[in-house]
């Protein structure tokens, strides 16, 4: 506390000295200043005070991802007196709204957060990001794991810096699977025997939310690379191919099964991800296919399936030509730093900074693997996310999520057609038809 | 002092150019634009192509859309027919002159007051499947058979969606309408009574003619509000499941904040505005029409 106060008198001082009002500066705070000097690493001439804007997600209390990033923002703070960051955050989904007006309004922040792939397409055409090329030395991307800028990239230029890995992960209540005797699914078929099981013991297998699309588009999008593939999946998203293909059938086919085996609750469609993920947490759901920060939800301090939950790959189906060690997800979180902004220098310090430390600090609490190579002690993390990290040590390849690949409209074709399959209002075949429209008339 | 003023036409010009200002600058600027953003291709970022009426003639093909025109219009009709009929209900008993009058208005008007998030979250609560009041209540009632996933099944997602928008604003023309009968004249009503006019006969012959001015009113808002209505559907279902409770609101949002498509979503705008307009115009016109009638 207190040397906060110093180093901010000492900036004061420094400002002023800038000012060249040294003719009024008193002799007390002379003394002052050279005791501060050293806490005050930034040189005289850096030493303009700047205020940046921040808008990201990380705002709830419930949200692992939110003590981590008030952390790297204060340490920040901290160590750069002279810089000011005002912080805004909103939940995800009405962020995404946010900050698309935002960029079309020209308005904004200096840096926040956003999602590489399709999300961030449009701020990248329009100019309104920073093209960070230039400031990417050698060193810093030897800092980053293999293929965590693929997101952030577009046409050969990179755009944004990434922080966690997520990857899609079935998470499992090893008490539940325990309690009622089931074997923990390796196959398809076990998968179905273990839904049929839990059904008719009256639990609902898994979890989902059918008010939040992307929720179900969580399972269908590992069913689909367990089909066709990581290849062919990435070449059809990305208007190389064509959904028309069986593999793409026989996904649409197998969700559905997994749906009329009684996978999801009968209400699903009508309960928001919060409401949905309640049960699970709860320990009355034994199965739920979400991305790696699920575990540390499931990890935290106050959690109720603490040390319960284990995280295994989607098993393999019928037919199909991928295999478990292929994950979904990928290096999708970002920041970028805005066009416009008046502190494009300061702004870009910190957004590396916050990239790099932002890695370390989430992988520290638990919350979500590092895109940077970090150098933590694994005992102290939480389990369930050292369960991912493992399963990942040998993973083949990942696929990124549909709905962040493919730009705004599609992903709505691709999210509304996949709740209509979901709620049985259109057939395997009609659905692929609606991912095929995608590819215009 | 007051006729003078009135008479200059400098001090009206003056006295009436800050609310002009405010009303081109928030009204008449923002429709224009959007007329104009509607004649374009454009993505919300970067620059738009000109495609002339083509977004129009897209709405009109686009079953989602014309399905979420239907499901405002439903809205619209039920808001009058069953939440004005409510409304007007409650204004007559209340200004009548039962017990906790004053407490009574105030009541019926909190819902009006509360936050629309707050409310959509106390309704989802209400109707989730699991835990829900409602599935309870009828659980415990013995009609197990009727408890369903009100907002997730649907055939019932639109009714689940409209009851608490309707619930919301009965009081809120019920106050209009409530004010509007305690601005009738005593006199007419100790007339009413003095003939020995029952409290129906006097409603029915005496208020509710009365109110006229206020009935029209209250319906225009009933109907332009539910045109345009966005929050509560938003909140309750975003539109869903499968575009069963999707109005032009909640089509425009996932149109140009997730689709992109900024152009497109000013046309279903520019098509809300001119509904309410014409549906303004035809209530008017058939309220007069009753005046004349007489």
């Amino acid at each position: 506390m207190k040397k906060k106060t110093v180093a901010k008198r000492a900036a004061a001082f420094m400002l002023a000295g800038i000012l060249s009002v040294g003719t009024v500066a008193c002799s007390k705070n002379t003394t002052d200043d050279n005791a501060a000097g050293t806490t005050n690493n930034a040189g005289g001439n850096n030493a303009k005070n700047v205020e940046l804007k921040f808008s990201h997600i990380w705002g709830s209390a419930a949200d692992p991802f939110t003590p981590a990033a008030k952390k790297v923002i204060d340490d920040y703070q901290a160590a750069n007196p002279n810089v000011k960051i005002k912080v805004d955050t909103n939940e995800n989904e009405a962020y995404k709204t946010k900050i698309k007006a935002m960029a079309a309004a020209n308005e904004l922040p200096d840096i926040f957060s956003t999602w590489g792939g399709g999300f961030s397409e449009p701020f990248v055409k329009s100019n309104s990001v920073v093209q960070l090329d230039s400031y990417l030395t050698d060193d810093l991307k030897n800092k980053l794991v293999n293929g965590a800028l693929t997101n952030v990239t577009y046409d050969g230029k990179v755009y944004g810096l990434p922080f966690f890995l997520s990857c899609g992960a079935l998470f499992v209540n090893t008490e539940l699977f325990e309690n009622n005797g089931v074997k923990i699914p390796t196959t398809w078929d076990e998968l179905l025997t273990a839904v049929k099981t839990f059904k008719s013991k009256g639990i609902t297998p898994m979890a989902v939310s059918g008010k939040d699309k992307w929720t179900i588009a969580m399972y269908f999008d590992v069913i689909a690379l367990r089909a066709a593939g990581p290849e062919k999946i990435t070449k059809t998203l990305t208007k190389q191919g064509s959904f028309k293909d069986p593999e793409f059938l026989n996904a649409a086919n197998r969700f559905k099964e997994l749906v009329d085996a009684g996978a999801f609750s009968k209400g699903a469609a009508g309960v928001s991800n919060d409401e949905a993920e309640v049960p699970f947490f709860e320990g009355k759901i034994p199965m739920m296919f979400k991305g790696s920060w699920t575990a540390g939800k499931a990890g935290s301090k106050d959690s109720k399936v603490a040390g319960k939950i284990k995280a295994i790959s989607f098993p393999s189906i019928p037919d199909g030509v991928g295999n478990p060690k292929q994950f979904t997800g990928g290096a999708v979180d970002a920041v970028m730093v805005s066009a416009n902004s008046k502190n494009k220098e300061e702004a870009i310090k910190f957004q590396i900074y916050f990239a790099e430390n932002m890695a370390r600090e989430s992988y520290l609490s638990g919350a979500s693997m590092p895109a940077w190579k970090t150098d933590v002690d694994e005992s102290k993390l939480n389990p369930s996310l050292v369960d991912v990290v493992d399963l990942t040590k040998d993973a083949e390849s990942f696929t990124i999520w549909w709905d962040t690949l493919l730009a705004g409209k599609d992903t709505e074709t691709y999210l509304n057609a996949l709740q209509e399959l979901f709620m049985g209002t259109k057939t395997p075949e009609k659905f692929v038809d609606s991912l095929q429209s995608i590819y215009g008339k | 002092m007051v006729d003078k003023v009135l008479g200059n036409k400098k001090a009206i010009v003056f006295f009436l150019f800050p609310a002009l200002v405010v009303f081109i600058g928030l009204i008449i600027i923002p429709i224009i634009m959007s007329t104009y953003y509607s004649l374009q291709e454009w993505s919300g970022f970067g620059e738009g192509t000109f495609i002339g009426l083509q977004n129009y003639k897209g709405l009109l093909s686009d079953p989602i859309f014309v399905k979420a025109a239907v499901n405002s219009l439903i809205l619209a009709i039920a808001s009058v027919f069953i939440q004005l009929p409510i409304s007007l209900l409650l204004a007559l008993t209340l200004a009548k002159g039962v017990k906790f009058e004053k407490s009574l208005v105030t009541i019926y008007f909190v819902p009006v007051i509360i936050s629309t998030v707050v409310i959509g979250q106390l309704w989802m609560k209400i109707y989730n499947p699991e835990y829900g009041i409602l599935n309870i209540l009828l659980k415990a009632i013995g009609l197990e058979s009727f408890a369903s996933e009100w907002l997730g099944d649907p055939k019932r997602a639109l009714a689940a969606t409209f009851i608490p928008i309707i619930w919301q604003y009965i009081g809120y023309h019920m106050l209009l309408m409530y004010a509007g009968i305690k601005s009738i004249s005593t006199d007419i009503f100790e007339a009413a009574v003095i003939d020995g006019s029952s409290w129906w006969n006097t409603s029915m012959k005496i208020t509710i003619p009365m109110l006229k001015p206020v009935l029209n009113v209250s319906v225009i808002f009933a109907v332009t509000g539910a045109l345009k209505v966005f929050d509560l559907v938003y909140v309750l279902t975003g539109g869903g499941p499968a575009h069963a409770s999707e109005v032009i609101g909640t089509y425009m949002v996932s149109t140009i904040f997730k689709g992109n498509q900024y152009g497109y979503g000013s046309a279903m705008a520019v098509f809300v505005i001119l509904e309410c307009f014409a549906l303004s115009i035809l209530v008017g016109l058939l309220f007069r029409e009753k005046e004349e009638a007489k």
